[in-house]
């Protein structure tokens, strides 16, 4: 086990831990509230997005007071991180890093099992005649994307985040594409190197 | 040790949090601690650009003849620092302790924006437990031999001084109950 997945399994082992299928259904119940509110799927995707940055504007600090790591050298650090402690920390799941780019800016994140969506199917029938069905357009899982976009900003490195597979719309595995867009090097904690 | 007072600032420098734990800390008005927050975060970003070897961070401790003051920067931008009597060896400890209740306490709490003044009664509550040192609980200690009539006694710690000197009389005398004027000073 590499090191991080040490450190991710022992950080898990100190936590609180909740019952996940409550953490399952009310995430459920969120979805499908903003769906019946929205009711426009691409603004729910939005909607969850914006929900998981002001989490993942949190939630930094929770990681780096729990896990006490220091800043990563670099992205494959902050990937292995993310993968290995970060997941495990507050979901329970480790995913895998995979498809760099050739440049080393981008990556994925593969997910075996995801605790948000357990017992969901999305269903067929569009929510507004005319647009697209959730089965087909809804990223029900979006919110990880903005904790991890929130998450890193407020350790200065800006990123995009979009789920590009899912299991719920039919996809054979879940997958989340990271991309590196830039270094907020102004934003940088002086005395940190 | 007690720690004398704890001071959180933010990114930008402003006092979020102040507090004091120790009725040895100086009684400053709040205008005070707002000076003194900011002035330690210049100072904190001046230190690491002085540092004569190489890349450095900014001032972890400040030893004085009478404190120390620990300073603790999490990579997101926030400093905690405190001060506490000389000769505190925990300090480092308790300052992480504070950053994993102000991720509990502070950041979960909805209320709460970000950056801002820190206003949580959890977070009170949960610091005042983990930074003031409860005095030591009540010893009970009674004779070897009780001698007829005796009282076994309780030493608690408002009496502590009393008590160690009933303690000395207690052993110098059988059958009596002990009495300050007839106590032995220790």
């Amino acid at each position: 086990m590499s090191s991080s997945a040490k450190l991710g399994e022992h950080v898990f082992s100190q936590v609180e831990k909740i019952n996940s299928e409550l953490f399952t259904l009310t995430y459920g119940a969120i979805v499908m509230q903003m769906l019946r509110d929205y009711e426009d799927v691409n603004e729910v995707n939005r909607q969850l997005d914006r929900m998981g940055y002001n989490i993942g504007v949190r939630l930094i600090d929770e990681f780096l007071a729990r896990s006490g790591v220091g800043r990563c050298h670099d992205l494959k650090d902050t990937a292995e991180l993310i993968s290995k402690v970060g997941f495990k920390l507050f979901l329970g799941i480790t995913c895998t890093v995979a498809n760099w780019s050739a440049d080393e800016k981008n990556f994925s994140l593969l997910l075996d099992e995801n605790p948000l969506a357990e017992f969901v199917e999305l269903p067929t029938t569009p929510v507004v005649s005319g647009s697209a069905p959730p089965s087909k357009a809804l990223l029900y899982s979006n919110v990880l994307c903005g904790v991890l976009r929130g998450a890193l900003e407020m350790v200065q490195l800006s990123v995009e985040c979009k789920f590009v597979k899912d299991v719920l719309r039919g996809d054979d595995t879940t997958e989340i594409r990271v991309e590196f867009k830039e270094y907020l090097a102004d934003e940088v904690p002086v005395g940190d190197e | 040790m007690t720690v004398h007072s704890l001071y959180i600032v933010n990114k930008a420098g402003g006092l979020i949090y102040q507090k004091d734990f120790s009725a040895a800390a100086p009684k400053l008005e709040l205008n005070d601690h707002l000076r003194l927050g900011s002035t330690f975060h210049g100072l904190h970003a001046i230190t690491s650009s002085l540092s004569p070897c190489g890349p450095s961070s900014g001032i972890k401790v400040l030893e004085t003849d009478t404190l120390i003051l620990e300073c603790f920067q999490t990579p997101t931008g926030i400093k905690f620092f405190a001060t506490a009597p000389k000769g505190t060896t925990n300090l480092a400890e308790k300052l992480k302790g504070v950053y994993d209740r102000y991720a509990d306490f502070v950041l979960k709490n909805p209320f709460y924006e970000l950056e801002q003044p820190i206003r949580c009664e959890l977070f009170d509550q949960a610091l005042s437990a983990w930074l003031v040192e409860r005095s030591a609980p009540p010893v009970r200690l009674s004779p070897m031999r009780t001698a007829p009539g005796a009282v076994p006694w309780t030493l608690g710690p408002q009496d502590a001084e009393h008590g160690a000197m009933l303690c000395v009389s207690w052993h110098g005398r059988t059958g009596c109950s002990p009495t300050p004027r007839n106590a032995l000073q220790m």
